[in-house]
């Protein structure tokens, strides 16, 4: 379990995270979602005492990470590519990290089999492909057997075949009964790999939940119209409750009423329709809707990509 | 989704009881620290050439000593052991560079916050690792300072021979392991604080070669505070540890002389600063 009370970090004048409070029940894979800058990997390293809060604080298992005597049997965290010196081979590398709690190469060994690093074990880390860096930093996160696991960013930059690995092994893990957080800024990721959801963006927490009810309480679905009559037709679906959108001339997204009821509206009043689609949101739709005045940094380009996927 | 489904093999399962028993320990960091240390590349590569170094010109120097000496009928023992030691002078940068590297390596590659996520009391990690590192330095120093003797046997001339039976020799010899661990400490703790690892060794190599030479040249100015300063200056200091009392010291009746305890004293006492800065900066810093 970890807890996180009313956490906050500052750089200088700029605040990464702002003051958020989080639970992540054990025996769940809980997704940590937000865009790039969002506050993310700076909780995860408040989470494992690298990086000390401004105020609040965050605990694991009822302490603070640093209070615990073994830590890596409490949490497992793989905080970013390649936290390891480019000179050592992997083995070595996890043998110094399992001899902090006394553990030796027989442990090392195991989690060498389990993550498939049998065969570069011996080779200096400096020369591992994204994937196989990915590949030692579960590894090393595992070394203690920890009930709680931290992933940052665990599929970014992996090709297909190491994002195929990651999800398998965090499904893995989670159906032995362990506590997953894993970030990402891709919602499809979520989608297939967590159970309950918290999303950031810039420093605040936007929504929590189970995955589905994230979905479903932000956007709902949407009905794209398209119709000559379309400027008309939004006129006479006005009212509470529903909002509408134009994303282009003779376009039309209405939130708030079924298709049903608009293509009844668009009968009554003589206006012809050409398209009538009920739009179910997936994740992707929420996130963007959810996060879209909180990304940090978007250009012009994107704001345009964003209405167009909400229309879509 | 999250539920324990039906009980599986785990070949890892059955390892977990014996890691469960494992705390951090400070013998568990030393241990730690010290397979960190041996499994780099860069450890041997700065230990060999630091014994190499101190052998190479302890042979140089004892030819130099052998021609100096000749018509001397005693009183020149200090030069053996000069002869000796002087490759200290080689091996304090090849240490300086291996104990910078030690730490401010980590910081560059990223491997601090692994380090810091498996142990997080940053002090005990911090002061195992320097202790690894001195007592590794000091082995070698010693190492060195025996095969430069042995080298050296058959170059010195019979009025210049040191003696292993002679208790000075001893102190000489271990003077020597000692200076270059603290050296190997000082560069650490500039490493820990500036985190970076071009920084550290220019910073340890411009106190121990540039300053001294700073203080030379004042002095020579007319400025004779400048070469009183200068006694005190880190490696002045602490090369008295290796100091052995005898005609050398007559030709510095301008300097102060410090003995050897003070003299070490001295340089640790830098090292004690530049380590407590150090050890306060890496537990206040975020890694």
């Amino acid at each position: 379990m970890i807890e996180a009370e009313n956490l906050s970090k500052r750089y200088g004048a700029k605040v990464a995270v702002n003051g958020i409070s989080f639970r992540v029940e054990p025996g769940t894979v809980t997704g940590f979602l937000g865009p790039n800058g969002a506050g993310k990997s700076t909780t995860m390293r408040m989470i494992v005492g690298l990086d000390a809060p401004t105020s609040g604080r965050v605990t694991v298992n009822g302490r603070s990470y640093a209070q615990h005597a073994a830590p890596l049997h409490e949490v497992g965290a793989l905080l970013e590519a390649k936290a390891v010196h480019t000179g050592r081979s992997a083995r070595n590398h996890l043998r110094a990290l399992a001899a902090t709690h006394g553990m030796g190469d027989k442990r090392v060994d195991e989690v060498i089999e389990m993550t498939g690093l049998g065969a570069v074990a011996s080779k200096r880390v400096g020369g591992f492909s994204l994937g196989m860096g990915q590949r030692l930093g579960i590894a090393a996160a595992m070394l203690g057997d920890p009930r709680t696991l931290i992933l940052d960013e665990p599929v970014n930059g992996l090709d297909p075949e190491g994002v195929k690995w990651v999800r398998t092994m965090v499904r893995y893990l989670a159906d032995d009964g362990r506590t997953v957080f894993l970030s990402s800024h891709l919602m499809s990721e979520m989608a297939i790999t967590a159970d309950h959801l918290i999303v950031i963006g810039r420093g605040s927490i936007i929504t929590s939940g189970p995955v589905q009810d994230v979905i479903d309480a932000t956007s709902g679905t949407s009905v794209t119209v398209r119709s000559p009559g379309a400027a008309q037709l939004a006129e006479l679906l006005a009212g509470a409750g529903v909002s509408i959108t134009a994303a282009e001339p003779g376009v039309i997204t209405v939130r708030g009423l079924d298709a049903a009821t608009i293509g009844e509206t668009a009968a009554r009043n003589g206006v012809a329709l050409h398209e009538l689609t009920p739009v179910r949101a997936s994740l992707e739709e929420a996130f963007m809707t959810l996060t879209a005045g909180e990304v940090e940094y978007h250009s012009g380009a994107n704001q345009h990509a964003i209405q167009d996927g909400a229309a879509a | 989704m999250s539920t324990i489904t039906a009980p599986r093999a785990r070949s890892d399962r059955s390892g977990a009881a014996a890691p469960a028993v494992g705390r951090v320990t400070f013998p568990h960091l030393l241990r730690s620290e010290w397979i960190k240390l041996v499994t780099l590349r860069s450890t041997w590569w700065t230990l060999g050439l630091t014994v190499l170094g101190m052998v190479g010109v302890s042979a140089i120097f004892a030819s130099a000593v052998s021609s100096m000496t000749q018509g001397m009928s005693g009183g020149a023992g200090s030069f053996g052991a000069s002869a000796i030691t002087f490759g200290y002078f080689i091996g304090q940068i090849t240490v300086a560079v291996l104990g910078a590297l030690a730490i401010s390596g980590e910081y560059s590659t990223g491997m601090i916050r692994s380090t810091m996520a498996a142990a997080p009391r940053r002090l005990d990690v911090i002061s195992a690792k320097a202790l690894v590192i001195a007592l590794v330095v000091f082995a070698t120093g010693v190492v060195g300072t025996l095969l430069a003797w042995l080298v050296t046997l058959p170059i010195l001339p019979d009025v210049a021979a040191v003696s292993l039976a002679d208790g000075d020799t001893w102190r000489v010899i271990a003077g020597t392991g000692a200076y270059l661990a603290l050296i190997a400490l000082l560069a650490f703790g500039i490493g820990a604080i500036v985190r970076n690892s071009a920084g550290a060794i220019s910073a340890v190599l411009a106190i121990l070669l540039m300053l001294p030479l700073v203080f030379q040249i004042l002095g020579g100015l007319g400025q004779t505070w400048a070469l009183d300063v200068m006694t005190y200056l880190p490696g002045a200091a602490g090369e008295r540890l290796m100091a052995i009392p005898g005609p050398a010291d007559e030709l510095m009746t301008d300097y102060t002389v410090l003995s050897p305890a003070v003299g070490g004293l001295v340089l640790a006492g830098y090292v004690a600063v530049v380590l407590g800065v150090a050890l306060t900066l890496v537990k206040k810093r975020d890694v």
